[in-house]
């Protein structure tokens, strides 16, 4: 039986659920979600390496079991379609809760931060990668661009934050556009070394183009940004109650990051999207049927590079220290991993890529450098296991299991073994 | 000047066999898996540390004659560096074999990290650098007025007469001619009969044992090694890989010495060089994919897969 898709099949039905049906569906689906947050929030408050490892486990194995199971995961999967708005709202809600359960652990409230800005980066290689399907393994670089642009305006020319985020968000655009040109002759593994050179061109540039970046020594003293006269590192306090001053950091990039998701939902709906999902499924046909694959691919380095330029802005402004060693080539893996495992070209699922790649590490302090080896190891076995990531687009996971049996077909040797449980379209 | 000139050679050379070693196994692998494997520098790394434990045994052991050590540093790090590279293969590569680019490069990128922190962690100090054996250390006789480096000059021959043996084992042999058959067309080597799964095997053992001699010589010529020495290595050899097109092992041969001519001129004659040459090094490789993506050496209409 093929398997149905209820993203790409689902047409919008009439609701035609009785005024009860719909708030028992839905007290159900916000009961879930909460408990859900309630189950994040002890994990990631758990302070011992050796809990958070049992903790990921049985993470881990929740998701296998979940996986074995694909009546419940298409019920689930439809209950939540039928209530979406009402799921991201109660979504929404809980974030904006996220801060006030540990007012009195601002590490975490950072951390939460911290895991915003990955998730713009990641949004934005998700643009690139998941919806245009270019291979991009630089993308630090528009971390850094969108980083040392909106520093080095307020450090040196006193610029404010609010002038310098969209400036770095276009710096990064425009070292995009740079990387496209090239990019534009290649594909496949090419694509990836001229991405990876540039990355690392860039790196070196930014050791030694000391004028512009201070090298080695870094960008130190980056103001916080500020508005009215309010600064963000000064507490909120609302009565008695002082407020932490890395909340308003993270409610800075929750709401970027709130805006960069809506942004790529409608980029991928748009014209614009099916466009670059044409060229990611097929370039010649696209090419055929009229797209203009050499604009739209030089676009879709430019958009997701302006999205890296945004979260390194709002990095370096929070941080208040940019240093090169933050752009190696690992920050480009770590982006990268984000995104595959989250699940190419999900928004959702690229967004949980990175709080998880953010929040793990971070929780994992305790084992040190094991913690490297692990995530070498980690993202090796998903490669093998999982490749589509966590929750993959639809049409993604199809081509997966098709490459796989394909590949069995051609080792088995026989060209007629029928592929079982496919339908037709898969077999070459 | 022409002094320098010599000595600038000999250096383009050392460093270009070296780059040309690992060179030989990127264009071997992307040749049968169409995979680059960016493990492949900490196979490179591997070898070194491995020709370190080799020397401190020796040591152990009471052996005197430095060539001995030198030639058993050799031995040991290419019967490792195989071993593990056909290890990769086999836990690694295989399982995402025929997959999208993307997850096989993901895919060899993390197990460049397993491999990198594995020395890191479990290699007595492995975080920092260690000094290299070296027994000819400031050996070197003149020949005119240039001076020359008994070191230098075995490290040239070596890498000499070890491409010049992959020559002939490509080339020449069944083992060979296998090998460049499962590069041409996977599916139509397996059709005539060649097992493709043994093909890809031998290439990781020939690919990564040529790595790990890189890695000794590297340490012979440095004289010290650390942990994460791998990565520079990887791109100078794939670098190079790329120059001589990717997948054609003979343009590999000749791609190492172009990318050492290229850094050691940067160095030469651009001030402050040293600190530019990387970027000459990856400005050459984007430059060749964009305009030559089939390598310098073949006619740019022929198509590379």
């Amino acid at each position: 039986m093929p398997e149905v898709d209820f993203i790409d099949t689902q047409v919008a039905r009439e609701d035609t659920r009785t005024l009860a049906e719909k708030a028992r569906d839905r007290l159900a689906l916000g009961g879930c979600q909460v408990a859900l947050f309630a189950a994040f929030l002890v994990g990631i408050a758990l302070e011992d390496a050796i809990l958070v490892t049992g903790f990921l486990l049985f993470i881990v194995a929740g998701a296998v079991g979940w996986g074995r199971m694909p009546k419940l995961n298409s019920w689930a999967r439809n209950h939540l379609a039928r209530d979406k708005r009402f799921a991201q709202l109660v979504l929404l809600a809980l974030l904006v809760l996220f801060p006030f359960v540990f007012l009195d652990n601002p590490y975490l409230i950072h951390l939460g931060a911290l895991a915003a800005i990955f998730a713009i980066m990641a949004l934005g290689l998700n643009i690139t990668l998941g919806f245009c399907g270019l291979l991009d393994v630089g993308f630090a670089v528009y971390f850094a661009a969108g980083a040392y642009a909106s520093s080095q305006l307020a450090v040196i020319f006193d610029v404010s934050f609010w002038i310098g985020l969209p400036i770095g968000g276009l710096t990064a655009a425009f070292f995009g556009f740079l990387v496209a040109w090239p990019a534009l002759r290649v594909s496949d593994h090419y694509l990836a070394l001229v991405t990876l050179g540039y990355g690392l061109i860039m790196n070196l540039l930014h050791r030694n183009f000391t004028f512009l970046t201070h090298g080695t020594d870094g960008v130190i003293n980056i103001p916080p940004p500020s508005i009215f006269g309010w600064d963000f590192v000064t507490p909120i306090e609302i009565g008695d109650l002082e407020l932490p001053f890395q909340m308003n950091f993270y409610f800075l990039a929750l709401i970027i990051t709130v805006l960069t998701v809506f942004v790529s939902i409608r980029l991928r709906d748009s014209n614009l999207g099916r466009q670059w999902e044409a060229i990611r499924e097929d370039e010649v046909a696209a090419r055929c049927f009229g797209v203009n694959v050499r604009r739209l691919k030089i676009i879709a380095f430019s958009t997701g590079a302006f999205f890296g330029g945004i979260g390194g802005a709002v990095f370096a402004h929070m941080i208040g220290f940019v240093h090169p060693d933050n752009f190696v080539l690992l920050t480009s893996i770590m982006i990268l991993a984000m995104v595959i495992i989250g699940g190419m070209g999900n928004i959702a699922g690229v967004v949980v890529g990175a709080v998880a790649l953010t929040l793990i590490p971070e929780r994992l302090r305790e084992f040190e450098d094991l913690r490297m080896l692990l995530f070498g190891g980690a993202l090796v076995l998903i490669m093998i296991y999982r490749p589509q990531g966590l929750f993959p687009n639809s049409r993604r996971r199809r081509e997966l299991q098709a490459e796989k049996i394909n590949t069995l077909i051609a080792e088995s040797g026989r060209d007629d073994a029928e592929a079982p449980g496919l339908p037709d379209e898969v077999k070459v | 000047m022409f002094e320098t000139w010599i000595q600038q050679l000999v250096n383009s050379l050392t460093i270009g066999g070296m780059y040309t070693l690992v060179a030989v196994g990127f264009t071997l692998f992307f040749g049968v898996l169409r995979l680059i494997n960016f493990a492949h520098g900490e196979v490179f790394m591997l070898g070194g540390f491995t020709g370190l434990v080799v020397a401190w045994l020796a040591e152990d052991l009471g052996i005197e004659s430095g060539l001995l050590i030198i030639f058993l540093m050799f031995v040991f790090s290419m019967a490792v560096c195989a071993v593990i590279g056909a290890l990769m293969e086999r836990f690694a590569y295989r399982p995402v074999r025929g997959m999208p680019v993307l997850i096989m490069l993901v895919t060899s990128l993390a197990v460049g990290i397993v491999v990198r922190e594995a020395v890191k962690e479990f290699f007595p100090e492995g975080a920092n650098p260690h000094a290299f054996y070296s027994p000819f250390k400031y050996d070197s006789f003149n020949l005119g007025s240039v001076v020359l480096d008994y070191t230098q000059i075995g490290l040239i021959l070596t890498s000499i007469v070890l491409v010049y043996a992959v020559y002939l084992l490509v080339a020449k042999t069944w083992v060979g001619r296998a090998m460049r058959a499962t590069s041409e067309d996977l599916d139509a080597a397996r059709m005539m009969g060649i097992d493709v799964d043994i093909v890809i095997r031998n290439t990781f053992f020939l690919g990564s044992a040529l790595g790990g001699v890189a890695g000794v010589m590297n340490g012979l010529l440095y004289l010290s090694i650390r942990f994460d020495m791998g990565w520079v290595m990887a791109i100078k050899g794939f670098t190079a890989a790329v120059v001589g097109g990717l997948g054609n092992i003979y343009g590999a041969m000749f791609g190492g010495y172009i990318v050492a001519a290229v850094e050691v001129l940067v160095v030469a004659l651009i001030p402050e060089g040293s600190r530019y040459k990387d970027v000459f090094v990856f400005l050459l490789l984007i430059g060749v994919l964009v305009f030559r993506p089939s390598g310098l050496l073949r006619a740019p209409e022929q198509k590379v897969g």
